[in-house]
């Protein structure tokens, strides 16, 4: 006989067995979890590679700190490139009533951009999706600056530009701090006349390359055989770092919430599959009596679970579609990108992972169902499945390490995760037991009921204990606790510290801007010389080579480094080891920040080499200083003495505190002082807590997730021990308790597990800010009560409303059929 | 009084030296000792003894539920040593009908689904009507699509008995079926057993603890420490 049409027949009755929607809930709940997450992370990196051209703007992109060689440009000509120039820097613009406001400069060429379209609109709303560059004379700037500019011309620099057009989208439109202020994109060959960039300023250049495949590749060949470190290469392929970067990290945190979703789901799975596999076991013995094969009754066990599967895949994934529209709704805008409509592919990916969470933890409850023997159905009950089942266990721990794997593709990280899981559930769980202990010797004798709930300790309740304990952690750890330890950062912020940093001031400038600060502002600190350097060499080896696979020095070596010079120590350093050089010295000596040189093992004595603009310098570390960064001062990796760096081009930067009631003195210092830009930290911190605030949110929702799975843990744990609680109910009847007072008690039980891992979530999130705040911010931390009463009350009522819904059935039982074992 | 393998007609099971010995707490128990039976076509025969007896486990060994340590039945002319479980399971179905003390209905299916999966499980594919109609003849006519948990231990019962019945089988099993009944249930069940047997022609191997049950047979074995005697 053929199981399809029994399946076909068992699905009716299965769709309303409690044990089985259980285990649909389960699946729909870890589809939905992996779904989301896969959902978005697949529309955003796919829009990344499909837009990979046009978010580079080019097929090939050459970078510089200072402007690229005439070489390398004469080198793309004779390969018959097609070419334009980028110079990114910020800036200061004002508006015909003398305003200010930060702005991110872009000049370009006339043949930009070479891949993928400007598109822009007119002042009367004409849009044109592909625009050439900006005309020589004339700006096109992002809506926020329309309405600064009231269409009239702005000043940039010495020019008076006019507004031509609006931007509505920019193909490599970047998103680092620096280009959080609005876009004004002017020609190239206005800058010289602007007066905002001269040597030393502090600019990024970009040479844009396209064209046919093989002239690219002979490009990249000859590029690669010269030597030129200060220029770096990108492609398709890595053509937005920091975006992929984002990517991947939002990937593997959304990655490894969902995979917490789907380890609970496993168990949930594990304890329903278990109870449906009891209760299985003697049907399929009875069907072996009747002269059903061993082999045909495991078909319909499994048939009927991955049936069941298949009908929780739907539910699941539109589940997660919905997640992943939220997720893009909050996030989406972060990566400017045009995302594509979602792909079948993370459906595929979420079934994969269920299907094995399913094998995994449901497979051998279901074999031992099948294996019953079949001489069971004449023994008063008989078909016992051993619940210890070690290899049960074993086949489950392996399924959960399979699919961290599969999540993080990872292994130290699942090692990493698997001990912190145990780690911190065991901590949960003892803490449980411990406040359940206290309480017992707490209560008096006479409150029975409550002695009675507190003696249910067994490791299944505390495990859920610890579930619910460390969802509700996290999730107040990112709803309320970040934003305290936010403000409790913000509180170690002398109030002195400046809000504002002066960036791009000339040599010519120094003195009238530092008379300018010190009339209107009490100013009573200084302008630095600014050099952009890169570290090249260490005792005459090569940095590249000497640092080659350590991580933490590359990230100095990839990037220019801001490098001063100073006749005296900085007030706000610390000398730690060494003496400071007595002014003025006729050697290169340089003071290294202690953290510079832990991270790059450099010692007093060492010989430094840097690379400044073409330039090589060597310098020999004379002192290390202790620099609080917290102080918001000017600070610097590296101070050198005048002799070393005084013959090179400079810029000059400082820190200010411009207060309430001071005047804003930003559009005077644009007005007399072209090309010098004021970057406002307080309104690039509040832009930051805005990001994290919705990153915050993003990750919430992606926790629903696993409180939901913690709940129907917790509704299949009661489905697995209903028959035992049945009893133990009906024991209590029989010796005289009331209908009310076993209410009562079925909510006791719940509300003050909840309120136990709500107490200990709460307990454990302060612990945690705790020492987020002393040892990273170095801040004093009050713990909000508002943590406790969340904590506490969030649990009591979550937990306890699911627990009485999932125990509603068993009140209504007579107590006698429970005696008789008829349950 | 006659041998426990005394039959004048062609057997439909026959049982030689069976012994079944279990590891208990203070060393091996004994549950069989060398017990021989042997059931004619047609006849009914009753094995009775106290709780303990072994009387369930022969019942297994003889109907091919489970394997002795020692011996061999032959079931239907067939040696169950020579068969694996799927061949016995195989060699029961459709000819081979069993009714529980405990009912053993499956839960997920009604009443007529029970009954006629037994026919599904023998090959025989679209006889839903007999089905019907034999729970008809037990008085469950209007009981054809309640599910188990509907039903009273009495109609659980009756459908057992349908289920058993409807392939019409050589030979049925039938293990304390009484045991879950009150008296009126009890009678009612046993009386529609024997009359469907008669009426299929169904040998009949019932274990019962109840004397005046066993009289109803044609024969009665007695179970005592493991030793099958006839009474």
């Amino acid at each position: 006989m053929n199981t399809t049409s029994l399946v076909r027949r068992s699905l009716k009755r299965d769709l309303r067995d409690s044990t089985l929607r259980i285990l649909m809930a389960a699946l729909i709940i870890a589809i939905a979890a992996v779904a989301s997450v896969g959902f978005f992370t697949d529309r955003v990196s796919r829009a990344l590679k499909m837009q990979a051209h046009e978010l580079m703007a080019a097929d090939l992109l050459l970078r510089s700190s200072s402007p690229v060689p005439d070489a390398v440009s004469a080198q793309a000509a004779s390969l018959g490139l097609q070419m334009a120039e980028t110079v990114n820097f910020p800036s200061v613009v004002l508006n015909g009533q003398d305003d200010s406001q930060l702005v991110s400069v872009k000049a370009v060429s006339e043949q930009y951009p070479l891949r993928g379209a400007l598109s822009t609109q007119t002042a009367d709303g004409a849009t044109a999706e592909v625009s050439p560059a900006p005309v020589p004379g004339s700006v096109y700037v992002e809506p926020a600056l329309m309405t600064f500019s009231g269409g009239a011309p702005l000043w940039v620099g010495e020019l008076q530009l006019s507004v031509a057009r609006e931007i509505l989208s920019e193909p490599d439109r970047g998103q680092g701090f620096s280009e959080l202020a609005p876009r004004v994109m002017m020609n190239l060959a206005d800058l010289p006349q602007s007066g905002l960039i001269t040597e030393g300023s502090r600019a990024r250049y970009a040479l844009l390359l396209a064209g046919e495949a093989d002239a690219l590749a002979a490009f990249r060949d000859w590029f690669e055989a010269q030597d030129l470190p200060q220029l770096s290469l990108r492609d398709v392929d890595n053509a937005r770092p920091a975006m992929a970067r984002v990517l991947r990290q939002i990937s593997t945190y959304f990655g490894l919430a969902a995979l917490v979703t789907v380890l609970l789901a496993g168990a949930a799975i594990a304890m329903s599959v278990g109870q449906f596999a009891q209760e299985q076991a003697i049907a399929g013995a009875v069907l072996r009596t009747l002269g059903a094969r061993r082999r045909w009754v495991l078909r319909w066990l499994f048939q009927r679970l991955g049936l069941i599967a298949l009908i929780a895949l739907w539910p699941g994934v539109l589940l997660g579609l919905a997640v992943q529209a939220l997720l893009t709704l909050v996030l989406g805008d972060l990566f400017a990108l045009d995302l594509p409509p979602a792909s079948f592919a993370p459906v595929a990916y979420a079934a994969a992972v269920t299907l094995l969470a399913l094998a995994g933890f449901a497979s051998l409850p279901v074999l031992r169902a099948g294996a019953v023997p079949v001489v069971a159905v004449l023994r008063q009950g008989g078909g016992r499945l051993d619940s210890r089942a070690r290899n049960a266990l074993l086949l489950a721990l392996l399924t959960c390490v399979v699919l961290m794997f599969l999540q993080t593709g990872d292994w130290k990280l699942v090692l990493i995760m698997t001990l912190a899981l145990f780690l911190v559930t065991a901590v949960f769980a003892i803490g449980g037991a411990a406040i359940y202990r206290l309480l017992g010797r707490l209560v008096p004798s006479r409150q029975t009921l409550l002695r009675l709930v507190l003696r249910r300790r067994t490791p299944l309740m505390l495990l859920q204990l610890s579930v619910f304990g460390l969802t509700l952690m996290a999730m107040l750890l990112i709803g309320v606790v970040r934003g305290d330890l936010m403000r409790a950062w913000e509180m170690t912020i002398p109030s002195d510290a400046p809000n504002r940093f002066l960036v791009n001031v000339r040599p010519d400038q120094q003195t009238g801007v530092q008379a300018l600060l010190e009339q209107t502002l009490d100013f009573d600190g200084r302008l630095y010389p600014v050099t952009r350097a890169r570290l090249v060499s260490v005792n005459g080896e090569p940095a590249a080579e000497r640092y080659a696979g350590n991580a933490d020095a590359e990230g100095f070596l990839r990037h220019d480094f801001n490098l001063s010079y100073s006749d005296s120590a900085p007030a706000h350093n610390t000398l730690i080891e060494g003496q400071w050089w007595s002014a003025p010295a006729a050697e290169n000596l340089i003071s290294v920040e202690s953290g510079f040189a832990e991270r790059l093992g450099l010692r007093s004595g060492d010989r430094l080499g840097f690379s400044i603009g073409s330039q090589l310098r060597e310098g020999v570390v004379s002192n290390l200083r202790e620099v609080s960064w917290e102080s918001f001062q000017v600070n610097f990796y590296a101070i050198t003495s005048r002799a070393m760096l005084e013959d090179l081009p400079a810029m000059y930067i400082t820190g200010y505190r411009q207060g309430p009631q001071q005047p804003d003195i930003t559009a005077t210092l644009a007005r007399q002082f072209p090309g010098v830009t004021v970057i406002d930290t307080g309104r690039i911190m509040q832009q930051a807590q805005q990001i994290m605030a919705r990153g915050s949110l993003a990750v919430q929702s992606v926790f629903l997730f696993t409180l939901a799975a913690g709940i129907i843990v917790l509704l299949a744990a009661v489905r697995s021990s209903r028959a035992a609680r049945i009893r133990e109910l009906a024991v209590l009847r029989t010796m005289g308790a009331s209908h009310r007072q076993v209410r009562a008690s079925i909510w006791l039980e719940f509300t003050l597990m909840g309120a136990t891992a709500g107490f200990l979530a709460a307990f454990f999130a302060s612990l945690t800010a705790w020492l987020i705040a002393r040892q990273l911010l170095e801040a004093s931390y009050h713990p909000d009560p508002l943590v406790w009463v969340i904590g506490v009350t969030g649990g009591a009522v979550l937990v306890g409303i699911s627990g009485y819904l999932a125990n509603r059935g068993v009140l209504n039982r007579a107590p006698l059929a429970a005696l008789r074992g008829d349950v | 009084m006659t041998s426990p393998e005394q039959s004048d007609n062609v057997s439909v099971l026959s049982a030689q030296a069976l012994s079944r010995t279990v590891q208990g707490p203070e060393g091996p128990m004994t549950i069989l000792d060398d017990v021989s039976l042997s059931v004619a076509e047609g006849e009914a025969v009753a094995i009775v003894g106290p709780s303990g007896s072994g009387k369930s486990t022969l019942l297994g060994l003889l109907a091919g539920l489970d394997v002795p340590d020692h011996g061999d039945v032959h079931l239907l002319g067939q040696s169950l040593a020579a068969l694996d479980e799927d061949g016995r399971a195989q060699l029961r179905a459709g000819r081979v009908g069993f009714v529980f003390q405990s009912f053993h209905l499956l839960p997920g299916f009604t009443a007529l689904e029970n009954v006629t999966l037994a026919l599904e499980l023998a090959g025989r594919h679209g006889e839903q009507d007999a089905a019907a109609q034999l729970l008809g003849q037990l008085g469950l006519g209007s009981r054809l699509q309640h599910y188990p948990d509907q039903l009273s231990g009495g109609e659980q019962q009756r459908v057992a008995l349908a289920r058993a019945f409807v392939t019409r089988p050589v030979l049925l099993f039938a293990d304390e079926p009484t045991g879950n009944l009150d008296a009126g249930n009890g009678e009612k069940t046993i009386s529609l057993m024997f009359s469907l047997r008669e009426e299929f022609g169904s040998s009949l191997v019932l274990v019962t603890h109840d004397p005046a049950l066993a009289q109803r047979c044609d024969r009665s074995l007695s179970m005592q420490a493991g030793k099958l005697t006839a009474l």
